[in-house]
């Protein structure tokens, strides 16, 4: 069974600090460099920060234009055979959600391989490594309770018109 | 006799008011006060004391008709009054 | 020469307005050395370049952005970045600092300062694109607000460029307008009006270099451990939580909170505008800038009523004291309003509100009358005469035009006794602390360089009773009294010793509300640390105590800066409120700030001539700035 995991982030937890970007750089690259960072943080408007990585999607899009398949699904992740790799920057053409990089120096892409190094680093611990089974448990459980105050507050009513 | 208290920062949140009255027996101390507030929630205990001791963690600030309790000559031992103000803090600052 | 050290980027922007000209130089390493970074470089380059007399609003006045080596590093707390001139407000030294993702930007596209002379024919801005430094025509974001300018260069040169500008009160010249970047301020001294008669709207930062740095292993280690301590420290989860509005009932609470243009220090409604507040109904969300821990942005929400929307920030505790008690306004609607429309303006919220209490109280006393205001009513608590207030100051129309020019310009022109009730020091309106019932604080408002400030010292140690701090960084000798913030023992020493920690802060670039001025509870980002991670980011090799003397020769140079403008011990002063008028209620009822007795054992400190607040060579010398003795001796501005 493949057990599909993703870096997952709510945009109103998030507080767009881009220590996440500071740990993957100094984790894969020694230094600091937002353009060698595997994760990405967007800011927009007055509530919006998102970390964005890549989603080790099950059909990766990125994968199927690379013409030296450097891009292979290996179990859940999306692996990246860097020595592979020409640099062409059709994967990054094709990624839905701009999570694939090409590494300003030597040329080649980079992207995220869950290493899990950002977590950590995360104050409001808003960055999750979590299956998407776990997510959806939470948005259903998200759902319920909204149900559960509309219902709530329309038994209370129904019952006050009762009492009146 | 009766005091007023005071909850500001975090311990706002664990008592869910701003303020209230506590009727304590006569001759009652300020950490007899504390004690009868610790009593109510494990919650306001564990953020008030340290866990080994009863003393109070330093960055918790209680003032006496704003003094606070390091200022009073009896510290915490200070007996209070009828209608004695306290205030139960985190001690932050910056401003 | 080539700059030799590591964690800077190595290079400087010189800017020639007038000329449209722009070169980028490199760094001097012996600059590097001396001063760090930050408010060291612009303190050094307007010694350096700005002539004494100057005014402001002259062409030749600079205006200089820095950052400093740990800038971009990722370091914890190190996003800010440094802006510095010669005050409009003041006539003397001025600076201010914001924090965000500008800093680190600067650092990515590989420069450590940007110096601005000169003033451009038409609005212009600057672009910065790793090594392409253009002028742009500012066509398009002239007479625009300040988010509105950050939208249009976003979507003009990319999404992940940074933006830092002046809005409309910089273009007017309003002597408090600040440079806004991401709803963030560099709020004091009037930079953004040095900004607006510079004809210089923006500087749109992009950078993707690498943050060279000496040892990066080491220093990545380093950086690990006090991100540790960071994580567990209950000052940080306060700040996280609350940001600064939780001081707002604790501070009125000790009767040290301004309000009616500080006439007294408490007030029953602060319960109404505090943190707990905020947090509880109107919070959505935590923000930080880059390499944050401390996260106290808070983007609101205005649920009903007819300010309702979503606001990107909270007013912090100085605006929710100068927006709104010092003018008796409890509506907290009104005041996140209030402090939205200041930062879209551009205006240093604590001047705007200061400059405001300041005319009602006038008013109320009758000084001022419905002819200078021009049919306006000012009363305390009146929001709407706010709201106008601010609209009309921002575009100077009308009795705003008087207001823009700060309250001590102002209240020259109104005479008639209004300059008593002006709350400033040096020009400079007082920031959110009753010196009275915190003597700390009253001292350092009288001897900070830009004028009435707290943040020059940053004497936190007395507010809730520090004991454990001032043991551990001073010695049991000092308690109780330190601690105690009536008691003027020690005080002097305080605010010595934090105006060296708050220059060597802001050189560095480190927040000082997190973990340096307000000591973290569960370890220390002091002296050593701050040597250790500059040895570590750049190979200088400087010590704690090189470290301490570098915050000394940084306040020296600024003191040396005023003292070429005239400055000396009859301006290091405080409003007769606070040292005639008695505090009325609470703990410090009956209290004064001594500050003639807390001047005197200062300049001892300091070793400063007590008689005139000048500096004698001896200490120039030892601090290495015999260069700077030279030229005051020249200027008779020595002591005799």
């Amino acid at each position: 069974m493949v057990v599909k995991k993703i870096l997952y982030a709510d945009p109103l937890e998030c507080c767009g600090c881009r220590n996440c970007e500071i740990a993957c750089s100094v984790a894969k690259e020694g230094i600091m460099n937002p353009h060698k960072s595997r994760i990405r943080v967007v800011r927009e408007g007055p509530v919006i920060d998102m970390p964005i990585a890549c989603r080790q999607c099950a059909d990766p899009p990125c994968a199927k234009p690379c013409p030296t398949n450097a891009l292979v699904k290996e179990n859940d992740l999306v692996v990246l055979y860097e020595e592979n790799c020409i640099g062409c920057g059709l994967c990054v053409e094709e990624c839905p959600f701009g999570a694939i990089f090409i590494h300003p120096d030597k040329g080649t892409a980079i992207k995220c391989d869950q290493c899990g190094e950002c977590l950590d680093f995360c104050p409001t611990g808003a960055l999750k490594l979590v299956s998407t089974e776990a997510v959806a448990h939470e948005k259903r459980i998200d759902l319920a309770q909204t149900r559960v105050k509309v219902i709530e507050e329309w038994l209370l009513n129904s019952k006050d018109m009762a009492e009146k | 006799m009766k005091v007023n208290v005071v909850y500001l920062t975090t311990f706002r949140e664990i008592v869910g008011r701003r303020s209230e009255t506590v009727e304590l027996p006569d001759g009652s101390t300020l950490m007899d006060l504390l004690e009868t507030l610790a009593e109510r929630s494990q919650k306001f205990r564990k953020e008030l004391f340290n866990p080994e001791g009863g003393e109070i963690r330093s960055y918790n600030k209680v003032a006496l008709n704003g003094i606070y309790a390091e200022y009073l000559n009896e510290k915490f031992a200070t007996k209070l009054r009828e209608g004695d103000k306290i205030l139960i803090a985190q001690g932050v600052s910056g401003g | 020469m080539a700059f030799k050290f590591k964690g800077y980027g190595g290079k400087i922007i010189r800017v020639d307005l007038g000329r449209e000209k722009t070169v980028s130089q490199p760094l001097s390493s012996d600059m590097a050395k001396k001063f760090l970074g930050g408010n060291g470089f612009v303190t050094k380059i307007l010694w350096d370049e700005v002539k004494p007399g100057l005014d402001p609003f002259d062409p030749e006045n600079r205006l200089i952005f820095a950052i400093g080596p740990l800038s971009g590093t990722g370091w914890p707390q190190a996003g800010r970045f440094e802006v510095g001139a010669k005050s409009p407000l003041t006539g003397i030294y001025g600076d201010a600092s914001c924090c965000g993702h500008w800093a680190s930007e600067l650092k990515f596209a590989g420069y450590d300062a940007i110096v601005f002379q000169g003033r451009a024919s038409k609005p212009v801005y600057l672009w910065v694109d790793d090594d392409k430094v253009e002028l742009k025509d500012a066509k398009d974001v002239w007479g625009k607000t300040t988010s509105e300018t950050e939208k249009i260069l976003r979507e003009q040169h990319g999404k992940d460029v940074q933006v830092a500008s002046c809005g409309p009160a910089g273009e007017n010249l309003v002597r408090f307008a600040g440079i806004l970047h991401q709803r963030r301020a560099a709020a004091r001294s009037g930079i953004g009006a040095v900004m607006g008669s510079k004809k210089l709207k923006a500087v749109a930062v992009h950078g993707s270099k690498d943050v060279a740095l000496a040892d990066p292993e080491g220093f990545y280690k380093f950086s690990r451990e006090i991100i540790e301590l960071y994580k567990r420290d209950k000052f940080i989860e306060s700040r996280a939580k609350y940001g600064t509005p939780i001081l707002v009932e604790l501070m009125n609470e000790i009767a040290r909170w301004p309000v009616k243009n500080f006439q007294t220090g408490y007030t029953p409604h602060a319960k109404e505008i505090g943190g707990e507040r905020i947090r509880e109904e109107y919070r959505i969300k935590d923000r930080a800038s880059f390499g944050c821990w401390a996260r106290c942005e808070k983007p609101l929400m205005v649920k009903q009523g007819p300010y309702r929307r979503i606001y990107a920030k909270q007013p912090e505790y100085e605006s929710l004291s100068a927006l709104g008690a010092r003018n008796w306004i409890h509506n907290l609607d009104v005041i996140i309003y209030a402090n939205e429309l200041c930062d879209e303006y551009g205006m240093d919220t604590i001047s705007t509100g200061g400059t405001i209490s300041w005319a009602i109280e006038c008013y109320e006393k009758g000084i001022i009358t419905k002819e200078d205001t021009g049919g306006l009513i000012l009363s305390w608590g009146n929001t709407e005469t706010l709201i106008e207030l601010i609209n009309k100051i921002a575009k100077r129309e009308g009795f705003g035009n008087l207001l823009a020019e700060g309250s001590l310009r102002a209240s020259k022109k109104i005479g008639k006794g209004s300059e008593k009730y002006v709350m400033h020091v040096k020009g400079m309106e007082i920031a959110a602390q009753d010196g009275r019932a915190q003597k700390s604080m009253g001292l350092a408002h009288a001897t900070s360089s830009r004028g009435a400030d707290h943040l020059k010292a940053f004497p936190l140690l007395d507010e809730v009773v520090m004991n454990e701090y001032i043991v551990a960084r001073y010695g049991r000798e000092y308690l109780p009294e330190m601690a105690n913030r009536l008691d003027i023992k020690h005080k002097p020493f305080e605010v010595k010793d934090g105006e060296e920690l708050c220059a060597l802060c802001d050189s560095l670039l480190l927040c000082k509300s997190a973990g340096t001025s307000l000591p973290l509870f569960t370890g220390a980002v002091y002296y050593p640390e701050m040597a250790k991670a500059v040895k570590l980011a750049t190979g200088m090799n400087i010590d704690a105590s090189g470290m301490r003397t570098i915050g000394e020769r940084i306040v020296n140079l600024q003191r040396a800066f005023n003292i070429r403008e005239g400055i000396s011990r009859k301006d290091d002063t405080l409003p007769s409120r606070f040292t005639e008028e008695p505090a009325p209620e609470g703990p410090p009822k009956g209290h004064v700030v001594e500050l003639e007795q807390l001047l005197d054992e200062y300049y001892k400190l300091r070793g400063w001539d007590k008689e005139t607040g000048l500096i004698p060579r001896k200490k120039l010398e030892a601090l290495d700035l015999k260069d700077v003795a030279d030229s005051l001796e020249a200027m008779g501005k020595l002591p005799r």
